[in-house]
């Protein structure tokens, strides 16, 4: 099958769901909730519990200075400095080499 | 004429010899992370450097098992190409076309598409095998060529590794473990 042969294949599938009938698109509608809404039964996945996540490597990703004024506080208090470290935000969930295709 | 292409996949010693001596038997991922990529079936490189990379990282992780590499000949007249710019446009169409007929939210990750498309519109009939790019800007530019992620201009670059899918073994057609 060549590059032409492939792109009628797939004009066709948009021609037929063009014209598909109730039938058709509950079936289509049930194959989505099978492979799109269902999650993948995974056997490598690596869980990570919150109480691990100094075993792992993480780094300092953003730091946030806070300052509000008297102006701005509710309490009574003359000022108060908040200093966010924000460490390790997304340290596990980020897209990087280490996680990329664990298949081949 | 006829498209073929030597793949490369690592995995576990016993599953490679399993993959090598069954003729029907292919090694179908099952890792979470498939919905990113190319979904269900067994994933190969295209090269031998790439194969070795991820046959280390994978010792790496779980060092007391062996891993070995196994490499196919594999037909590519029933390719599904990712990395074509027309069949990628077309395959958007199909699926936004399909989730607003649904009624569905489109916004999910390939591989899912994928599944929906082999699971329902008679893509296995019509491919054994799928391509793509993956997007690796951690690997080293400090070869024989330089280059830059961040640049915007076209320049040569190993910062991507071509992955294939093979989702039925009809498209193999000799294989063999590494040495």
């Amino acid at each position: 099958m060549d590059k032409n042969e492939s792109l009628a294949f797939l004009q066709s599938c948009i021609d037929s769901i063009n014209v598909a009938t109730l039938d058709e698109i509950a079936l289509l509608q049930k194959a989505y909730e099978i492979n799109c809404v269902a999650p993948i039964i995974s056997s490598d996945f690596e869980f990570v519990h919150p109480c691990d996540l100094s075993t792992h490597l993480y780094q300092r990703t953003k730091v946030v200075n806070m300052k509000i004024s008297k102006t701005d506080c509710i309490m009574n208090v003359n000022e108060i400095s908040w200093n966010y470290n924000l460490e390790g935000i997304s340290a596990n969930n980020e897209q990087s080499n280490e996680n990329l295709s664990y298949a081949a | 004429m006829e498209a073929k292409a030597i793949l490369y996949h690592s995995n576990k010693e016993d599953e490679c010899k399993k993959f090598i001596s069954k003729k029907d038997y292919l090694i179908l991922s099952k890792n979470s992370k498939d919905d990113i990529w190319l979904g269900k079936g067994m994933y190969f490189w295209d090269n031998r450097g790439n194969a070795n990379w991820w046959n280390q990282k994978q010792s790496k992780r779980k060092p007391n098992e062996v891993y070995s590499i196994a490499v196919v000949n594999a037909d590519l007249c029933e390719l599904l190409d990712l990395t074509d710019f027309d069949i990628y446009m077309k395959l958007e169409e199909l699926w936004e076309t399909a989730c607003k007929k649904m009624k569905k939210n489109s916004s999910v990750p390939l591989g899912n598409k994928l599944n929906f498309f082999f699971d329902s519109y008679g893509f296995e009939t019509m491919y054994a095998i799928i391509k793509v790019y993956g997007k690796y800007n951690s690997t080293p530019s400090q070869g024989l060529f330089k280059f830059e992620y961040s640049s915007m201009r076209a320049e040569p670059t190993i910062g991507v590794k071509c992955i294939f899918n093979i989702r039925d073994k009809r498209c193999i057609i000799e294989k063999e473990l590494v040495n």
